[in-house]
């Protein structure tokens, strides 16, 4: 290398002066160093600049825009205009753009392999000189091939925060519609992640990784962390090295506590889940505890027929037989919930977990480069030391002098490759970091809003479901109950008028308190017909209700845009769900019966 | 009734009373009760001049007595150490126990005796004063039931008595607070009567005593009915109308004559005493009127046993009616429990072949006046009005050490048709047992409102104390709802008595409920051989083992059959299907309940986990370097909280609705299946009576028709005793097995459509909490979505 030359001469001619000059000397030669291998960049550097804002904003649009991200860091940039350039030159010309569509995701072989291991099937279109072809179609590459890549660019690429591969399955249990969707939104958001990083894209191995043929890919470079194993785990214990960049020094422990509290918070949901699945099924026996009493009531009934009018009792049975469905249906609605909880907050931290993991990594190789540093610092500190000792003796043997200066020269060259490569890190990572966080609130907030909007759904079915046993219970004893209250009124009255027309449409008519005009309990006014979506989906009740179901197709346009709306963000990238059909795409009866693990109809 | 009375009781208020004898039954009763404090004699005291030695002295001697209560806890002990200490009243002792020897006269005589010295030693008479006490009377020994009017003595006459005391002792020993020395030594001495009597008679008689008192007011009723007619003379028609217990009347009228209320307060409870003891005593005086009621009650002992409580709810009506009147007629009805004591009194002792040679011996009584009363009181049968009760259960208190340790309630009860009109006692967990239990060996064939369950291990448990003492509350509401057990007497007891332990053990002593032996299955029952045979028989029977025993040990080596007795079997079939029907429902809910309590546990556990969750998203909202970010989680974690706290407002309700009517419902059903058991049992017992009655009828018809020999005719005759003997029994097991049969057709009925209707409710609330707090939840979480997201 020509520095290294350098430095030999000038330690040859000017030993004493060296030590001192070290840090110059490097900005220096990075400049140096840049003009090249930067290839005469540095000419269009300022000019660069605009090409590249006109470059990056067609190629970032479409797979994630992320210009947020880069103007800010060039505002800061003045100051120090060539460090960027000289160290991060990719960061300056992101010409090379990937876009990547995942269209399906595909689950073959054993039980085991369908749910750990499925293959991903997307669209490729790119400019990176590295691939063969501008487009790719219907490429399948296996979970496995995934993980093997991204184990390659975790460790050849210290300087960014590789995305970490989602999560093979979801919890919404394999080969279900919900699976596919957010699988496959996932893998997209993944890919999104991978193509902004001009350095991930800068590696050949992602065309290999690429165009090799499905479920063959291994990683063909070589790479190494900076230190694997025991090694690795010994020198985590140690207490991190002095850093100076505040901003990354305070961003490991953060990231660190994110990790484990993510896990915490896992473990919550996971526990209170099971407890509220188990709570759904509880329910439901109680559900049945009430069917059984209308069996045994129309034992009763059938025993000693003296004391009861046989139309009394049999409404009653009916009413017994109804609650229990009802409180079932509840029973049913509430394991439902439990495995959404899974499916959107659990799965949403899982990943947030497992990147939390990989920035963590990529920090601590961070601080292995730079203890690594020290040591090469100090030891070429030693070795110049030497060398400056048989200098000043000039009887010594020449041999041993060169041999000295040889090393001197061996140890500097390292502490040069390590400096640069760190100064490199640092300030990729700076801008990681950022882009890190982004995603990390987008996607907390994100699982966040799924989890609520399901909650909402599921919560309002179960008010819905309930109400509509509130007439049969409300008329089978007019003088019990809610007349105690003082509050006869409420729903006889309602009785009165809708008994007659809606015998037979299962006494929904009036008193669902969630109608097309809002929440009858809320003040504001929420305009929706969500309610239809519930009825729709409580098919086991339809036998009596199923008349009022029919009769109000008119909301259905309502129904399209506002519930879209709602869970619009629960079902971003479930592109394939027509939108006139919203109710597969919060659930359908095969899913839930799926997600329930029973069958319920 | 205004139980503030005590407040707006005024010297006037007495005045309006006493000459013009207008005032309802209300006032005297607070008048009554108003004399109980201390400080309200007082205000007597102004009005009739009584003079202030009488409190002194009974304040006196209420310190005394307290000590004396302190030294022995029971009446037994204690009248034998008294007739140890007092020596000199030994003379008086053996009058009496002379008496007991069947010279009632000379009873009578001491009992006056003393009587008459009390009289002279409390000061002076005045009419008012004498008024007074007729009101008093009528109030202390109430129109309830002779065991209530000994609890009033002890607990509100005499406020400062501890709750140790037994029931006896206090009545006992009540007089003597308020009487002077000389009474107080008079009273002792009947305690040594008694006590003597217990020792050295058979203590089977002592049976009698719950027994009488279990029939108490029809006659009061009655009596009183037809003492509003009497004004002038108030006095002596009553005396004339009670005349049954010559001495207690004779003390009574004394003391009304003579002395002043207090007096008559004093004398009230002392004549009260007094009718135990003749009780003990075999009743020496019956009235030749009363012959005649006898009769009625030499039917069926079962009858005898459920009749008397429906005549309780006569009373009250009919006293206040009495009162408004007149004052005399109060006056009247006290002496009216007297008489109708005397009378179940010789009700029994008639039924007892050894009393009944008594019967005749002296009746100073009024024939006409007695026949008056007979049909009056089918008259009023009835209609039974009910009682308005109003209980509370509070303040549960951890009682006791280590081991002893267990949690009292205190029981506040305010009735009208009751004295005291208020009461306020402390009950544990097992003296509800008992009352289920006493109740249950009552009233065959009653359902009884069950006592919570014995163990509760886990069943909502976030409030194990609370939500035992709601359901004990309940229990007691619902039998003071239902117009027989309301006027049950141990009811009453339970809720009056301030020395319930020893109560509770007489009482149960008495009736052979056995109620402390207490299963912890509410549906396993007792049947008391005492009121299912009467008393002779009963000792009869028990000395042999019980019933079922008798049958092994008595008779099976003597009639050869080796053979087990036959099974019963039930031959109604309504009874076999209900008895299904039984089983089916309580298995039904029972799975239905533990469903409900899995959900409930379930629930907690969630409300607890969601509490954690909620602390982790803090956690995190803390770690948040941005605000926005920060406070969304923030808000998440609120959201997450609130929904814990309508998680825990769920499972609570949950727990207070259908949790507690399920578990009501499925007691209840014990409950109902005990009066199935009862009736098993007492077919069984039929069966195996059946069979001796066959055996004893085959071996009577081996001797064939008497002949002159005498061997054979001893024998012959001694077969025919036992032939006759055991074919009264058959008969009194066969009645109340078929009586206890329709009592349960009847119940059953009224219960099937009272569980269902309160289930039906519960589930109404249920449902609708439900739905409200679902509400709650989505408005949560939408305000959250909003907001937020």
């Amino acid at each position: 290398m020509s520095f290294g030359n350098d430095i030999f001469d000038d330690m040859d001619n000017n030993p004493f002066a060296e030590p001192s000059e070290e840090t110059p000397v490097l900005e220096q030669e990075t400049t140096t160093d840049t003009v090249e291998s930067g290839t005469a960049e540095p000419p269009n550097n300022t000019n660069d600049n605009n090409d590249t804002n006109i470059n990056s904003t067609p190629n970032e649009t479409t797979p994630v825009t992320t210009p947020g991200n880069e103007p800010p860091v060039r505002k800061e940039e003045p100051p120090q205009p060539d460090l960027e350039t000289t160290l991060l030159p990719e960061r300056k010309e992101p010409k090379l753009s990937l876009k990547v569509r995942v269209t399906k995701i595909e689950r073959a072989g054993t039980t085991s392999n369908q749910q750990e291991n499925p293959s991903i099937i997307f669209d490729v279109s790119t400019n990176i000189p590295t691939f063969r072809r501008k487009l790719y179609r219907n490429i399948k590459k296996t979970y496995e091939e995934f993980n093997n890549f991204f184990k390659y660019l975790n460790g050849s690429l210290p300087e960014s925060f590789i995305p970490s591969i989602p999560p093979p399955y979801t919890n919404y249990g394999i080969e279900n519609h919900e699976d596919f969707a957010k699988l496959l939104k996932n893998f997209q958001e993944w890919f999104n992640r991978i193509a902004m990083d001009q350095l991930i894209l800068r590696k050949e191995e992602l065309a290999f990784f690429i165009e090799s043929d499905h479920s063959t890919y291994i990683p063909i470079s070589k790479y190494k962390l900076p230190a694997t194993g025991l090694k690795r785990k010994t020198l985590k214990q140690l207490s991190p090295p002095y850093d100076e960049v505040i901003e990354l020094s305070e961003f490991r422990p953060y990231v660190k506590s994110l990790h484990w509290i993510s896990k915490d918070l896992q473990s919550k949901i996971v526990k209170s889940s099971r407890s509220r699945k188990s709570l759904g099924t509880n329910e439901s026996n109680f559900g049945h505890g009430f069917m059984a009493l209308k069996d045994l009531n129309q034992i009763k009934q059938n025993s000693n027929s003296v004391n009861k009018t046989n139309t009394a009792s049999n409404a009653e049975n009916q009413l017994y037989k109804r609650f229990g469905k009802v409180i079932n249906a509840v029973g049913n609605i509430d394991s439902i919930i439990a495995t959404l909880d899974m499916s959107t907050l659990y799965d949403g931290l899982e990943w947030i977990v497992k990147d939390t993991y990989v920035v963590k990594e990529a920090l601590t190789n961070r601080h292995l480069i730079m203890r690594e540093l020290l040591n090469a610092q100090s030891n070429t500190k030693n070795k110049q030391e030497t060398a400056k000792k048989f200098r000043s003796k000039r009887d010594i043997n020449p041999l041993k002098v060169d041999e000295s200066y040889r090393q001197l020269k061996e140890a500097s060259d390292y502490e040069k490759k390590l400096t640069f490569k760190l100064q490199r890190i640092t300030l990729n990572l700076k801008y990681e970091k950022e882009n890190w966080l982004n995603w990390y609130k987008k996607k907390l907030h994100q699982s966040i809003k799924e989890y609520t909007v399901q909650k909402i759904n599921y919560e309002r079915k179960k008010l819905t479901i309930l109400e509509k046993i509130r007439n049969d219970v409300r008329k089978a004893d007019p003088n019990g109950g809610l007349s105690r209250l003082g509050r006869e009124n409420l729903i006889i009255n309602d009785n009165k008028e809708a008994d007659d027309s809606n015998r037979n449409n299962g006494l929904t008519t009036s008193i669902s308190s969630q109608g097309v005009e809002g929440d009858s309990w809320a003040g504001e006014t929420r305009r929706r017909s969500i309610m239809e979506a519930d009825r729709l989906n409580r098919t086991e009740f339809d036998d009596s209700i199923n008349g009022t179901d029919q009769n109000e197709p008119d909301n259905e346009d309502d129904e399209d845009n506002i519930s879209g709306d709602l869970t619009a963000t629960a079902t971003t990238t479930t592109t394939t769900t027509p939108t006139g059909k919203m109710d597969e795409s919060l659930m359908n009866a095969r899913d839930a019966a799926t997600l329930l693990g029973t069958a319920t109809f | 009734m205004n139980f503030d009375g005590e407040d707006a009781l005024a010297a006037p208020v007495w005045d309006d009373l006493a000459p013009t004898n207008d005032k309802p039954l209300e006032d005297i009763t607070r008048i009554s009760n108003s004399v109980d404090q201390t400080t309200d004699i007082n205000i007597f005291n102004d009005d009739n001049a009584i003079n202030k030695e009488i409190d002194d002295i009974s304040s006196n001697q209420r310190l005394n007595h307290q000590e004396e209560l302190r030294d022995f806890e029971n009446p037994f002990e204690t009248s034998a150490l008294l007739h140890n200490t007092s020596p000199i009243f030994d003379n008086q002792t053996f009058t009496n126990k002379e008496s007991n020897n069947g010279n009632t006269m000379e009873s009578e005589n001491s009992i006056l005796n003393q009587a008459e010295i009390s009289d002279h030693l409390t000061s002076q008479t005045q009419n008012d004063s004498l008024l007074v006490g007729s009101s008093l009377l009528d109030s202390l020994a109430p129109e309830t039931d002779l065991v209530t009017s000994l609890n009033q003595d002890s607990t509100n006459i005499f406020n400062p008595q501890s709750s140790d005391e037994p029931l006896f002792a206090s009545t006992f020993k009540s007089p003597l607070n308020l009487s002077e020395e000389n009474e107080e030594e008079t009273t002792h001495q009947q305690n040594n009567i008694i006590t003597s009597n217990i020792n050295s008679k058979q203590i089977q008689l002592l049976f009698k005593a719950p027994r009488i008192r279990r029939r108490p007011l029809k006659r009061v009723a009655n009596t009183t009915s037809i003492d509003t007619t009497a004004t002038s003379q108030p006095i002596e028609s009553a005396y004339a109308t009670v005349k049954t217990q010559e001495s207690i009347n004779s003390t009574t009228v004394s003391s009304t004559d003579k002395t002043t209320d207090t007096m008559t307060n004093i004398s009230d409870p002392l004549s009260k005493f007094v009718t135990e003891k003749q009780k003990i005593l075999q009743g020496s005086q019956t009235n030749s009127a009363q012959d005649s009621i006898t009769k009625d009650f030499k039917n069926d002992i079962v009858e005898q046993a459920t009749k008397p409580l429906f005549d309780l709810t006569l009373e009250s009506p009919e006293l206040k009616k009495s009162h408004e009147n007149s004052n005399d007629g109060t006056e009247h009805s006290t002496d009216a429990i007297f008489s109708k004591a005397s009378d179940k009194f010789q009700k029994e002792s008639s039924a007892d072949p050894t009393s009944d040679t008594r019967i005749d011996s002296d009746t100073p009584l009024h024939p006409d006046e007695l026949e008056n009363v007979v049909p009056v009181l089918l008259e009023e049968e009835p209609a039974m009005p009910l009682m308005k009760f109003e209980i509370e259960v509070i303040d549960p208190v951890t009682v006791g050490e280590m081991t002893s340790a267990h949690v009292e309630y205190t029981v506040i009860s305010k009735c009208d048709g009751l004295t005291p009109n208020y009461s306020q006692v402390n009950r544990r967990y097992s003296d509800f047992r008992w009352l289920y239990r006493q109740l249950q060996n009552n009233n065959w064939g009653k359902i009884i409102p069950p006592p919570p369950e014995k163990q509760m291990i886990g069943k909502f448990k976030q409030d194990f104390i609370e939500n035992r003492r709601l359901q004990m509350q309940n229990m007691l509401i619902r039998i003071s709802c239902d117009p027989i057990l309301q006027n049950d007497n141990d009811f009453q007891l339970f809720l009056q008595s301030s020395n319930f332990t020893f109560d509770a053990k007489t009482r149960e002593f008495y009736s052979g409920s056995n109620a402390s032996n207490d299963s912890n299955d509410l549906s396993e029952i007792q049947i008391s051989e005492i009121k299912l045979l009467g008393q002779e028989d009963a000792n009869i029977v028990m000395k042999s083992g019980g019933l079922a025993g008798d049958q092994r040990k008595g008779f099976m080596s003597m009639s050869l059959s080796f053979s087990s007795y036959p099974k019963y079997q039930e031959p109604d079939e309504f009874f076999i299907t209900q008895v299904e029907n039984c089983e089916l429902i309580e298995e039904q809910l029972s799975n239905l309940y533990r469903a409900l309590e899995s959900v409930d546990t379930q629930r907690n556990d969630m409300s607890n986990l969601v509490l954690e969750f909620a602390a982790s998203i803090d956690a995190l909202s803390n770690l948040e370097p941005t605000k926005k970010t920060a406070e969304l989680l923030t808000e998440f974690a609120k959201v997450h909280k609130a929904i814990k706290e309508t998680l825990d407002r769920k499972s609570l309700q949950e727990a207070l609705t259908l949790g507690s009517t399920l578990d009501e419902y499925i007691r209840s059903v014990a409950s109902v299946k005990a009066i199935f058991n009862q009736r098993a049992r007492l077919g069984y017992y039929k069966v195996i009576v059946e069979n001796d009655y066959n055996k004893n009828k085959t071996q009577l018809e081996k001797f064939g028709p008497s002949n002159g020999k005498n061997a054979n005719n001893e024998k012959r005759k001694r077969a025919e005793s036992d032939f006759n003997a055991i074919s009264i029994r058959f008969k009194k097991v066969n009645d109340a097995w078929t009586s206890v049969g329709e009592t349960i057709k009847k119940e059953l009925s009224h219960f099937e459509t009272e569980k269902i209707q309160e289930f039906r409710n519960s589930m109404e609330i249920f449902l609708e909490s439900s739905i409200e707090s679902q509400k709650e939840t989505i408005e949560l979480w939408m305000t959250f979505y909003q907001n937020y997201l």
